[in-house]
């Protein structure tokens, strides 16, 4: 088992490499000069030689870009993301993602928890009742939920539940905690972009595994059909879910962009939203970046959960 | 004649014929057809696709105009939904955005389905150091959360693309090229066209590979038909469902993601009108003037709902096997 997961981290290290090597290029290139483009954004338009000066050698503008990108990239591993220059107070990249970041893996994580708790078991009553009135409601609630946007969604949300409904308190005032009341809405709006996905899969999984031949033989030894789900169903069909809920992660954090700045959390999203609404290039990169590791580590989680439940996968 | 003798019903046959034999598109369209919600997501789809085609005939006002006396009104008989904070029709501008995000839309989604078509397939005919690269290429590409990516990129690429444009039109001098809007659409359709491809591409990828092993291509081969008599007989006809229906989901996608880029702030930039846009002006309105989010944002869910209803129907319509799972 360790063995396994080493080698998977090992597996992830090239493409991280590609990836970085990708964003930082484009980050550094795409943008024309940094320096100029920080300078006059800086001094309101007037060219400062001095401040130019200082840009060319902070960011190190003089040196070849694979220099620039394994500087960038050693100072990266030890911690040291650079500094956003267009934020007030130049802050550290690094600090203002360790103080965003728990925020949002939360938030998250409560999402990834709503949307488990009920895409899976609607999945499992659409399956179970297939073609009914029931399936077609279901999966067409479920079409709705998904297909609209996390920044049509949350406001929707907000203006019925809070304001008209009043069935939750105000929200949009910060981060209050993941078990507080405040948390709800947002972790539920954030669940709504898997949540077709999960259902569907879940269903098909489910289909699956009823028509296989050992449930016909369980059916034919003369168990109910709730003996058969039980033991039968259940388990074989919710296996393959499992890999889902690792592709859900993408789309999480991605939404994470929309559902903080509406809601006001001060998480990784709203961290990575203000820079790329400002232009502030040395923040998006770090944020790519980190996002893209947060990607890759979760389908590793998955990966490893497969392995410890599916006795069947091999490990090599 | 003697084709038609020997199609002639026998013994307990029905006495029907068609006049046109049954083929695997109309066998298509008729399973199309008897699908209802495809066929609403079809109408609801055509219905704003005219609306935005006639926009200009259709608008009550010019989206732009400002009426100083009708601040913030919420929907009347005047104003169907109402006006903004400029006094500016909401409908017209619901309008234009539709315009804007259809057109936008088609961009990307035609380029993103050329790039993927090419490059998948070249990858699996070609296979060898081609496929390895261009595989590597869509792995990284899908390795980000798509949407952190086509921002990162309309951000990053915006100085380049700006100094583009006005290279043309200094050498041009069509004042197309420094027309910001144009300039902001340009951005937002290369950003998510870059993004959206190797979703396409991978899946003409594995529906290539698969198809070279099967069985009727083998035979084809050995009946001595040429590399160009098997990709124009078998392989474009096989693969041509699925990309349909990928093409139909992606265009849903591609008007999505346009109009998340405008509600970041980094896509269509005003005064063009976008949904996104217009959402995101009204967030701080959201307890007073709600309706201003409601009208742009439902008419996007509207739209990418009907899609999704579309791809569906397209999917059980086109792709029948993969309906019985």
């Amino acid at each position: 088992m360790f063995r396994f997961v080493v080698s998977r981290l090992a597996g992830l290290i090239p493409l991280l490499l590609v990836v970085s090597a990708f964003v930082f290029v484009l980050g550094q290139y795409g943008a024309g000069d940094i320096a100029a483009y920080l300078t006059f954004q800086r001094s309101g338009g007037r060219f400062d030689q001095e401040l130019y000066d200082r840009y060319r050698d902070e960011l190190g503008l003089d040196d070849p870009v694979v220099v620039r990108y394994t500087t960038w990239l050693a100072n990266a591993l030890r911690g040291d993301l650079g500094r956003s220059y267009v934020a007030i107070g130049e802050p550290e990249i690094a600090g203002l993602l360790v103080r965003s970041l728990p925020i949002t893996l939360q938030l998250a994580s409560a999402a990834l928890f709503i949307v488990t708790c009920t895409a899976v078991p609607i999945g499992f009553i659409t399956a179970l009742y297939r073609n009914s009135l029931l399936d077609r409601l279901l999966v067409a609630m479920a079409s709705v939920l998904s297909t609209v946007p996390a920044f049509v969604l949350a406001p929707l949300s907000m203006i019925v539940i809070v304001n008209q409904l009043h069935l939750l308190p105000s929200v949009g005032l910060g981060w209050r905690g993941l078990f507080s009341q405040e948390t709800i809405l947002p972790a539920a709006c954030l669940a709504a972009g898997p949540f077709l996905n999960l259902v569907r899969f879940t269903r098909a999984s489910v289909l699956e595994v009823l028509s296989q031949d050992y449930i016909r033989a369980a059916y034919a030894r003369g168990l109910s059909s709730t003996q058969v789900i039980i033991h039968h169903v259940v388990r074989n069909s919710l296996t393959p879910v499992i890999t889902v809920l690792g592709l859900t992660a993408g789309q999480l954090v991605g939404s994470t962009l929309f559902v903080e700045a509406i809601f006001n959390l001060q998480g990784f999203g709203q961290v990575v939203a203000r820079a790329l609404t400002l232009g502030d290039i040395q923040t998006a990169t770090a944020g790519a970046l980190v996002a893209t590791v947060i990607v890759l580590l979760s389908s590793l989680v998955v990966d490893v959960i497969y392995v410890m439940v599916d006795p069947r996968v091999k490990l090599s | 004649m003697s084709a038609e003798i020997d199609n002639q019903p026998t013994d307990s046959a029905p006495l029907w014929r068609t006049s046109k034999p049954r083929t695997f598109w109309s066998d298509a369209a008729h399973s199309f057809s008897r699908n209802y919600t495809g066929m609403l997501g079809l109408l609801i789809f055509v219905l704003l696709l005219l609306a935005a085609i006639f926009a200009n005939q259709i608008a009550p006002y010019d989206y732009l105009a400002q009426d100083w006396n009708n601040l913030l009104k919420p929907p009347n008989a005047n104003h169907l939904m109402g006006t903004d904070e400029l006094g500016r029709d909401v409908f017209s501008r619901v309008l234009m955005g539709a315009r804007t995000a259809f057109l936008v839309a088609l961009c990307i989604s035609t380029i993103s389905t050329t790039i993927g078509l090419f490059a998948g397939a070249l990858s699996a005919l070609l296979g060898g150091w081609v496929d390895r690269v261009v595989v590597w290429i869509m792995d990284a590409l899908l390795s980000f959360p798509s949407i952190w990516l086509a921002a990162f990129v309309s951000v990053v690429t915006r100085p380049t693309i700006d100094s583009l444009t006005s290279g043309l039109y200094a050498s041009t001098g069509w004042a197309m090229f420094q027309d910001r809007v144009i300039f902001s659409y340009l951005v937002v359709i290369f950003a998510i066209g870059f993004v959206a491809w190797p979703y396409m591409g991978r899946l003409v990828r594995s529906q290539v590979l698969s198809l070279r092993e099967k069985e009727f291509i083998e035979a084809a081969r050995a009946l001595g038909a040429g590399t160009r008599w098997v990709t124009i007989r078998h392989l474009i006809p096989n693969v041509l469902g699925s990309v349909i229906v990928t093409f139909t989901l992606s265009f849903g996608n591609a008007m999505l993601y346009e109009s998340s880029l405008s509600f970041l702030g980094i896509g269509i930039q005003p005064p063009g009108a976008s949904w996104g846009r217009m959402i995101f002006e009204a967030l701080g309105r959201l307890r007073a003037q709600p309706y201003l989010i409601i009208m742009p944002g439902l008419t996007l869910s509207l739209v990418v709902l009907s899609l999704q209803f579309v791809g569906d129907a397209l999917n059980d319509a086109l792709n029948p096997r993969s309906h019985s799972r």
